[in-house]
C-alpha cells in the first residue's frame, strides 16, 4: 500500500484506459496507485440473465438526462449503460475492435461546416496512431490480426452477410472481436455462451480484469483500491496537481498525495470530477480555461433493427455482435449526411428485446414477435454522431446524490445531421432484412448510451478543447485524461480500440516523461 | 359473448386456488415509470410474497396480462400466478394501486370484464394505456414472463447456456437455409 502521503501516480479508474494505463505503468516498473469506484467481480459471479446482469455491474448512481434525446425521456435518471467494477466497462462491451477511419481524424477538413455541428480536427492522425492500434490489438488478442484466426460464422452473422450480398454490398466481416477464438494469453477460447454484455463466464473476452489489471498486481507495483470514488483533484500553488480526494471502501473521505494523476472515469464521470475540482485558481473547474470540460459529449448515433425469418436462426447462440457491414462507414455526402455507419449483429434476451420494442405497442403484434424468439434475426446501428458545444456534461445547482456530491446533468439534443444519418442507417437494415425474406421488421430505439466520448476533448489549440494529442491537460502539466473522454469526434466505430490504442501512446508518453523527471 | 381463453382462466384460478402453496419468487416492485426512470432493469429485487388470495381480482388481473400478452403457448396458470403474486406484493400501496385500477377497469367494463369479447377487451384495456395502472401491470407482467425460462423456452429462447457448455458444439453456427458466408 502506498503511503497517502507519498506523492503517487495515481490512475482514477480501472476500465479499458485506466487498465491499460496502470499496466503499461507498472510493467515498467513504475508504482501506480488505482482508484475504482466499483468493486471487484469474478467471472463465476457473471450471472445469465439480462435483468440480474445489468443489477450486478451497471454505474446507477443518480444522473440526468435532458434534451431531445431518448434517455431523456425514458431513462432520465439512468441514462448510460456503463459499468462500476474493477475493469470498468470491459466487463460488458461486446469486444467489437475496430480501428477508425483515416478520414475520421479529420472532420472538419473532410465535412466542411455542418449545421448544429461543432467540428475540429484531431491533433494527431492514423497513420501517428496505427502503430499503437497494432499493439492493441496484439494485447486484446484481436481476431482477423495478429494471425489469430477468426471465430465460426454464427447464426445471426450468416443472416446478415447474405442479406449484405444480395443488396450487393462487399465489406462484410466477422474479424476484429477480442473474444478468443482460441486459448490465447492466459484467457480461454470462446465456447460461445451468448450475451457477452452479461460478463465472460470463461474470460474468453479481453477485459482488463482478466488481463491487465491481475498482471499488473504481479509485478507487485499496482496498488488496486476497489469501492473508492474520487471525488476532488487538488493542485498546488503552481497550479500542478498534487492529491485526490477519495471516498474508501468504510465510508471514509481519504487524501492521497500525488505527482501525476490520469483520469479515466468514462466520459460522463471524468468530466463531472474536473467540474467538481473548481478552485480559486481554477473557478470554472480544474483544467477548464477554455471552457470545454463537459462540452461536445457524445454516444454515437444508435438504435436496432430485428426481423422475424422465414425459418429458424436463435440468434441468442453465441457471440453477440459477431459481425459488421462497413459498406457504409464512408463519408459520402451524396447520402445526404456527414459521417458514415456501420450496421452490427446483435442478439438481445427476450425480456431485453420485449422492453425495447415499442413501449406503446402490446397485444397481438408484439406477442406474435416475441414469440417466434428462435426466428428472430437483430441488427444494430452503431453511426457517427456528431460533436456539439451543447450537448455537454454538467453539475446539477442543487441536487445530491448518496455521497452528497453534485448529480451530473448530461444534455443531448440531436443535429439534423445524427437524424439524417439514422433515417438512412433505418432504411438500410430495412432493406438487408426484406433481402433474406423477413415477414415482420421492427425498428427499435435503444435509449441507454453506452459510447460515451467528446467530453474532455483533444485539441492542437488549447482555446478549442482540454487536452493535448496524450491527453495532457492543457491547463494542469501533470494532469492527464486517459479515457474516451478525449475523443475529438466519434467516428462511426466502437470506441474501445481507439481508447486502448491512445491509452497505450498516454502511457508511453508518460513513462518517457518519468524518465526525464518531468513529473 | 365468452370467449375460450378467459373461460380457461377461470379454470386456471380454480385450479390455483386448490393448491395452498405459498410463492416465494422473484418479484418487480418499483414498478413501471418509476422503475424505468432508474433504468430497464433497475427495479428488480428479491421478495418474499406473503400468501396466495381467494379473490375475483385474480381472474380479472390474470385476463389482462394475458390480453397484453397473448400467447398462445403459454398455459393460463402463467398468467394467474402472475395475477396472484402482483395482488400478494409485500407494498401495501402498490397492492392499493392495483386494487383501484382494476376497479376503474371493471366500471369501464360495467362489472364484466372477463365476460366481454377479446376485442372489447383490447379495446377497454388501450383505453387505459398511459395510466399508472397499465404502465405497472404492462412492465411487471413483461419482466415475469420473459424472464421466466419455461415460458421463454416454449419461444425457442434456450436460456442461460454456462452449465450446457455454450453453444459452441450445441448449433451456434447451425443455419444452412442461406448460403455460408465467404
Amino acid at each position: 500500500m502506498v503511503d497517502l502521503d507519498e506523492p503517487a501516480i495515481v490512475i482514477i479508474g480501472s476500465g479499458a484506459a485506466g487498465g491499460t494505463v496502470a499496466h503499461e505503468l507498472t510493467a515498467r516498473g513504475i508504482q501506480v496507485v488505482v482508484l475504482e469506484a466499483g468493486r471487484h467481480i469474478q467471472p463465476h459471479e457473471f450471472v445469465q440473465e439480462d435483468g440480474a446482469a445489468f443489477g450486478q455491474m451497471t454505474w446507477l448512481d443518480k444522473r440526468r438526462a435532458t434534451g431531445s434525446w431518448l434517455a431523456a425521456t425514458v431513462s432520465p435518471a439512468a441514462p448510460l449503460w456503463t459499468v462500476k467494477a474493477v475493469g470498468g466497462s470491459t466487463l460488458h462491451w461486446n469486444g467489437l475492435a475496430y480501428r477508425m477511419q483515416e478520414h475520421e481524424f479529420r472532420p472538419s477538413s473532410e465535412y466542411g461546416q455542418i449545421e448544429g455541428a461543432d467540428l475540429i480536427d484531431w491533433p494527431l492522425s492514423l497513420a501517428e496512431l496505427d502503430p499503437w492500434y497494432s499493439k492493441a490489438e496484439y494485447k486484446l488478442g484481436v481476431t482477423g490480426t495478429h494471425g489469430i484466426p477468426l471465430h465460426g460464422a454464427n447464426n445471426n452473422y450468416r443472416v446478415l452477410w447474405n442479406a449484405a450480398r444480395r443488396l450487393g454490398y462487399q465489406r462484410i466481416s466477422n474479424g476484429n472481436l477480442a473474444i478468443n477464438s482460441a486459448p490465447r494469453d492466459g484467457r480461454a477460447g470462446c465456447i460461445q455462451l451468448g450475451f457477452c454484455n452479461q460478463g465472460c463466464k470463461v474470460s474468453a473476452k479481453w477485459s482488463t480484469a482478466v488481463s491487465e489489471i491481475p498482471r499488473s498486481v504481479a509485478t507487485g507495483k499496482l496498488d488496486l483500491r476497489p469501492n473508492s470514488m474520487a471525488v476532488r483533484i487538488e493542485h498546488d500553488a503552481r497550479g500542478r496537481a498534487n492529491a485526490v480526494v477519495y471516498r474508501d471502501a468504510a465510508g471514509n473521505m481519504q487524501r492521497q498525495s500525488a505527482r501525476l494523476v490520469c483520469i479515466a472515469g468514462n466520459a460522463v464521470e471524468t468530466p463531472r470530477l474536473l467540474l467538481m475540482s473548481d478552485s480559486a485558481r481554477f473557478p470554472q473547474g480544474l483544467a477548464n480555461s477554455s471552457g470545454k470540460v463537459g462540452r461536445h459529449y457524445m454516444h454515437h448515433v444508435g438504435g436496432g433493427t430485428f426481423g422475424l425469418l422465414p425459418k429458424p436462426v436463435n440468434m441468442h447462440r453465441g457471440i453477440t455482435v459477431s459481425g459488421a457491414l462497413f459498406d457504409e462507414a464512408r463519408h459520402d455526402p451524396k447520402r445526404g449526411f456527414a459521417g458514415g455507419y456501420l450496421i452490427e449483429t446483435m442478439a438481445l434476451a427476450p425480456s431485453t428485446l420485449a422492453m425495447l420494442l415499442d413501449p406503446a405497442d402490446w397485444g397481438e403484434r408484439n406477442a406474435s414477435f416475441i414469440g417466434s424468439y428462435d426466428h428472430l434475426a437483430g441488427m444494430l446501428i452503431c453511426g457517427e454522431e456528431l460533436p456539439r458545444a451543447d450537448n455537454r456534461v454538467t453539475l446539477d445547482a442543487t441536487e445530491r446524490d448518496h455521497l452528497g456530491l453534485p448529480i451530473p446533468v448530461i444534455h443531448v439534443d440531436r443535429s439534423p445531421n445524427d437524424l439524417a444519418l439514422e433515417r438512412h442507417a433505418r432504411r438500410t437494415t430495412q432493406s438487408l432484412f426484406e433481402a433474406v425474406g423477413a415477414t415482420d421488421i421492427r425498428q427499435i430505439r435503444t435509449a441507454l448510451a453506452t459510447h460515451n466520448m467528446g467530453t474532455t476533448r483533444m485539441s492542437a489549440d488549447p482555446q478549442h478543447g482540454v487536452v493535448n494529442s496524450f491527453g495532457r491537460a492543457h491547463d494542469v502539466p501533470n494532469l492527464f485524461v486517459s479515457d474516451g473522454s478525449v475523443f475529438a469526434s466519434s467516428s462511426a466505430e466502437n470506441p474501445t480500440l481507439t481508447i486502448v490504442a491512445l491509452a497505450l501512446r498516454q502511457a508511453d508518453h508518460i513513462a518517457s516523461g518519468l524518465a526525464r523527471g518531468d513529473y | 359473448m365468452r370467449d375460450a381463453s378467459t373461460s380457461s382462466i377461470e379454470a386456471a384460478v380454480s385450479a390455483a386456488l386448490a393448491e395452498t402453496a405459498v410463492l416465494s419468487r422473484r418479484q418487480v416492485i418499483g414498478f413501471g415509470t418509476a422503475a424505468l426512470s432508474v433504468g430497464m432493469f433497475a427495479g428488480w429485487m428479491d421478495t418474499a410474497v406473503s400468501a396466495v388470495s381467494v379473490d375475483p381480482a385474480v381472474a380479472t388481473l390474470a385476463t389482462v396480462a394475458r390480453d397484453m400478452f397473448p400467447h398462445r403457448q403459454v398455459a393460463d396458470s402463467v398468467f394467474v400466478k402472475f395475477a396472484q403474486s402482483q395482488l400478494g406484493v409485500a407494498d401495501e400501496n402498490q397492492r392499493k394501486m392495483l386494487r383501484s385500477g382494476l376497479e376503474d377497469l371493471e366500471r369501464r367494463a360495467g362489472g364484466k370484464y372477463r365476460q366481454l369479447g377479446p376485442a372489447a377487451r383490447v379495446k377497454l384495456l388501450a383505453s387505459l394505456a398511459g395510466t399508472e395502472f397499465f404502465s405497472s401491470v404492462r412492465f411487471a407482467a413483461l419482466i415475469n414472463l420473459y424472464s421466466d425460462p419455461a415460458v421463454v423456452g416454449l419461444f425457442g429462447y434456450e436460456g442461460a447456456s454456462f452449465a450446457k457448455g455454450g453453444y459452441l458444439a450445441r448449433g451456434y453456427d447451425d443455419l444452412r437455409w442461406l448460403p455460408d458466408p465467404e
